[in-house]
């Protein structure tokens, strides 16, 4: 079920009085069972494969603690990770990979038949997919104990506000989380409150609402000038956070709720200072991960700097393979990897003519760049395909129109009205504020508590119905489901 | 704790009330909500798509026969919506009589759309009804739209208009046509023993509107509005005839008798490529079916007379605020069809002028038109003499005047306020000018003279005098130019 449905308005305050009603030790397998049910209620069949990965990687753990023998340990991990790798193959991969090998082989004149069979991408593999290989990981470098009890592993696994769009966590992190007592906090389950309901802000009032125009030029971008397709792509560049951000939030809030920690999957990525930065502020569990599971074990930057750069950009391929099963998904990757490359080269550049003197504080003209960047790199990710992304690209730079700001019309012939258009910018500069005060390191919602009941009422009551009468929700649209769902 | 739980529900009672605030803001105002949320009870209530919307004007019932009547008709109302839309009604208003129109037996047989629903039982409040209503139309994923409808009208925020914050004006509901249609000949009429159909969806609903009439002791009537039906929308509609024999219900089908007049009394008539007709009719054919329905319905059920009664002082207030609204609209009205249709509602008269050899006699619609109000001038006579021609339905007689006849005045609403003829200018010269004389001499309204030497030609003058008030309302001329009628402020 979708966070922005009916159902998991009912389906959660349910879970979470439930949860806090019944005994702690019977509460693992109660939670295990709602997130169970919550996976289901997108497809019961692929339930089965969320618990072949989760048994794999369970026994994985038992079998690699059970074992002194560094090389059978890797046999463990090496099946693990061949047995679950091999179902995200088939799954999400196998399809684009008989694409590329029919159309290599067409170019070599040799004519391949493809299978004709079609899977429905299950919900949340990728998701679930490297939390539980990243369990085997850390057993293996013994920063983790195997989990005895096969509920409380599945219930990391498959915890529901994380199944289905992360952040993808560790099992130093909330693994141990599931054999904690949770009690109810009132303090702690408004705040949680409080951080759903800017999720669902994010999600509804902002994100799908971006959509609208981003889907309208991206659909058709041939017809549109410069103008519409810078707004497209500032636009579309919104929508990806705010629905990213919202579901973390929602994740995360929902989480707090009851009693547990999930870790901080955004830290204001668009006011990055350089790209090194912003993946250090964007999806940080799976640059973590990555840097973690794929990177280090890689080398990382202990081999030499041709052999770092070599490491990024394997790192940067990947990240863009996961995101999905498409050219145009490996070009943005590949993009955001000669970024970090070209920043590598600027920096060791910099230190070379700067001999001696300390780097300067990145000024707005830094972070403004970083960011124009990284709009311009989400083009591929957007796209449909990598040659759209190109002459997208291009008519930003053939087709100038920059009278079309303020003719009057076309900025509200994209899909927005002018009163939904401006509500956006509205709502897009009040979440810049928000992370700018966060990047000042202000906390917001602790300091809208400590002022008291009136206060936080107001502001949750303008929230709350902010949502309901701006969200883009109920039979008038179609919900629009969360970005990551598809990965 | 306390504390806590004190926030808490204030919180939730602050949230509730301003959802329900932006819900009652935002949810689509119609004519019939507001007719159920006054505080005035009618006797009878009309149902049914827009054949009533146009064909029913309630406003002419009190005038004639003192009968309060709502009229609840929705466009495009299929007869299962029509059921709770009755059932919700009777709640909100308990009448003495139902009618209802069966048009729709022939329409809309597929499955309700949420938005049927939503059209026409927003106003509905939420209790057992609704809920009952929309298992029964509805699939379970449109429910909670219905039952709800802030979900769908939350999206309205950036189209409010002052309508969402005082509700939908309406006096009585339903909505005047002012047009006039070229007639399409319908097929031929079929015997009311053919039939299709009789036990589908729309004809088991209304079986159940005519057992839950039975039971709730509210006398129901059937009628279908007369107009052009193709052959299988009659096989459709036919099914009514078998149901009010069923139940015992009069059913009045008017495609069979002659109450409008074809040339002059529909809105609109179209027919869809499918061969079904779809027609409404206009101000003329409306009042005249509510004028014949009114005279059987109080004959049939006894309906009171409620001109004049203690208690019905709204009722009154209402009919002055009909009136009025009738009155401002022929005041302004420019366009010579539109006006003459207007000139059909008896609270009004006219003179109506016709100088010699005016170009009104070759527009069929106009001669037709004026036929309605019960003139019919020579048109042979009309090459060398002036008409005046008075419809004055006061009195309910009509005047016809030539000027190279007697010399005479007539009184319209036999007062001596306002009155018309052909006024001598020199005294023994056969000269006549038509002139409109009220208030004793005031000669303000004058009528079209030829000693003026208008600069354009006229081709009719129409002087409209109110029933009520007795007064001269307007005296626009016209003029014919090819086809087109241009209009001339008097």
């Amino acid at each position: 079920m979708l966070f922005n449905s009916i159902s998991f308005l009912v389906f959660f305050p349910l879970v979470t009085a439930v949860f806090f009603v019944i005994p702690q030790k019977c509460r693992p397998l109660f939670l295990l069972a709602a997130s169970y049910y919550f996976y289901a209620c997108w497809s019961a069949k692929y339930l089965l494969l969320l618990l072949a990965s989760t048994l794999v990687t369970y026994a994985s753990g038992l079998l690699i603690s059970r074992t002194a023998k560094a090389a059978r340990k890797k046999m463990w991990v090496g099946a693990s990770f061949a047995i679950n790798l091999s179902i995200l193959f088939v799954f999400k991969y196998f399809g684009f990979a008989m694409n590329t090998i029919a159309g290599i082989a067409a170019r070599l004149h040799i004519t391949i038949q493809e299978p004709s069979f079609s899977l429905l991408l299950p919900v949340g593999i990728s998701f679930y997919t490297f939390q539980a290989l990243s369990y085997t990981m850390d057993v293996y470098r013994g920063d983790v104990k195997a989990e005895k009890s096969f509920v409380r592993y599945a219930l990391f696994v498959s915890f529901f506000p994380q199944l289905v769009a992360g952040p993808i966590e560790r099992s130093s992190h909330l693994l141990g989380q599931m054999s904690e007592e949770h009690h109810f906090d009132y303090q702690r389950v408004k705040n949680g409150l409080m951080l759903m309901l800017w999720g669902f802000f994010e999600k509804l009032v902002i994100a799908d609402r971006a959509a609208v125009l981003a889907d309208m030029v991206f659909n058709n971008y041939a017809v549109y000038g410069s103008t519409e397709l810078i707004v497209a792509m500032l636009m579309f560049t919104l929508q990806i956070y705010t629905d990213f951000g919202g579901y973390s939030h929602i994740a995360i809030g929902a989480a707090q709720v009851m009693g547990f920690e999930l870790m901080q999957n955004f830290r204001q990525p668009y006011l990055a200072e350089n790209i090194a930065d912003f993946w250090r502020r964007w999806h940080i569990s799976l640059s973590s991960w990555l840097r973690d599971y794929l990177y280090i074990p890689l080398g990382g930057n202990r081999k030499g700097t041709l052999r770092k750069c070599i490491n990024l950009m394997i790192v940067f391929l990947v990240s863009g393979l996961w995101h999905g099963a498409a050219w145009h998904y490996v070009v943005w990757g590949g993009v955001h990897g000669v970024y970090q490359l070209a920043g590598l080269l600027k920096n060791k550049l910099a230190d070379k003519i700067n001999a001696g003197k300390p780097r300067r504080a990145a000024g707005f003209g830094c972070r403004a760049g970083t960011f124009v960047l990284v709009a311009a790199a989400w083009v591929f990710f957007r796209a449909n395909r990598c040659g759209e992304a190109i002459a997208f690209l291009k008519n930003i730079l053939l087709k100038p129109n920059a009278w079309a700001l303020v003719d009057g019309v076309t900025l509200y012939s994209m899909g927005l009205d002018r009163a939904q258009f401006w509500l956006l910018v509205l709502a897009a500069l009040l979440l810049f504020w928000v992370d700018v005060q966060h990047e000042k390191g202000r906390h917001l919602r602790k300091e809208l508590m400590q002022k008291g009941p009136l206060a936080v009422g107001a502001v949750l009551w303008a929230g709350v119905m902010a949502v309901l009468v701006f969200g883009i929700w109920g039979p008038l649209y179609d919900a629009a489901a969360f970005i990551y769902f598809q990965f | 704790m306390k504390k806590r739980i004190l926030h808490i529900f204030l919180f939730a009672a602050a949230l509730a009330l301003g959802v329900l605030a932006a819900a009652k803001l935002t949810v689509r105002k119609t004519e019939v909500g507001t007719l159920m949320q006054e505080n005035t009870q009618a006797d009878v209530l009309f149902f049914g798509t827009s054949h009533v919307n146009f064909g029913i004007l309630p406003g002419e019932l009190w005038a004639q026969n003192g009968i309060t009547a709502y009229n609840c008709a929705v466009n495009g109302e299929p007869m299962r919506v029509t059921k709770w839309a009755i059932r919700s009604a009777v709640e909100q208003k308990r009448p003495k009589l139902i009618v209802l129109d069966v048009y729709s037996l022939s329409v809309w047989r597929d499955n309700v759309s949420a938005g049927a629903v939503h059209s026409s039982l927003d106003w509905a409040p939420l209790n057992h009804t609704k809920l009952e209503m929309t298992k029964d139309l509805l699939p379970r994923e449109d429910r909670m739209e219905v039952l709800f409808p802030f979900a769908r009208y939350h999206a309205r925020w950036e189209e409010l208009t002052k309508e969402d914050f005082e509700g939908k004006q309406t006096l009585y509901g339903g909505t005047r046509g002012t047009n006039i249609a070229q007639y399409f000949a319908p097929a031929e009429l079929l015997p009311q023993t053919e039939m299709l159909d009789e036990y589908g969806q729309p004809a088991e609903a209304l079986r159940e509107i005519a057992a839950y009439c039975r039971k709730e002791n509210i006398p129901l009537v059937l009628t279908e509005l007369p107009g052009p039906n193709a052959a299988d929308q009659q096989r459709y509609i036919n099914a009514a005839a078998q149901v009010a024999k069923e139940y015992d219900l009069p059913y009045y089908d008017m495609d069979r008798m002659e109450i409008v007049r074809k040339e002059t009394d529909y809105n609109d008539i179209s027919m869809a490529e499918s061969g079904e007709m779809g027609y409404h009719l206009n101000v003329s054919g409306a009042g005249k079916v509510t004028r014949w329905l009114g005279n059987v319905l109080q004959n049939k059920y006894a309906l009171p007379d409620h001109r004049g009664e203690n208690g019905y002082e709204a009722w009154a207030e209402k009919y002055d605020a009909y009136h009025h609204q009738l009155a401002a609209e022929i005041a302004s009205e420019t366009n010579l069809y539109t006006l003459l249709l207007r000139l059909a509602d008896p609270g009004f008269s006219a003179a109506v002028v016709i100088p010699q050899q005016s170009n009104l006699i070759h527009d069929a619609n106009a001669m037709a038109l004026l036929q309605n109000l019960g003139l019919a001038p020579d048109t042979e006579r009309l090459a060398q003499d002036c008409y005046m021609g008075v419809s004055d339905t006061d009195t309910a007689s009509v005047q016809e005047m030539w000027n190279s006849g007697e010399y005479s005045w007539y009184n319209v609403n036999g007062s001596a306020v306002c009155k018309v003829g052909f006024e001598r200018c020199y005294q023994g010269e056969p000269y006549s000018n038509p002139s409109v004389i009220a208030g004793g001499e005031d000669r303000s309204h004058r009528v079209y003279n030829d000693l003026d030497r208008q600069p354009d030609k006229i081709d009719v003058q129409i002087v409209v005098v109110d029933n009520r008030s007795k007064t001269v309302l307007a005296a626009p001329a016209f003029s014919l130019s090819s086809t087109l009628w241009s209009y001339r402020k008097s």
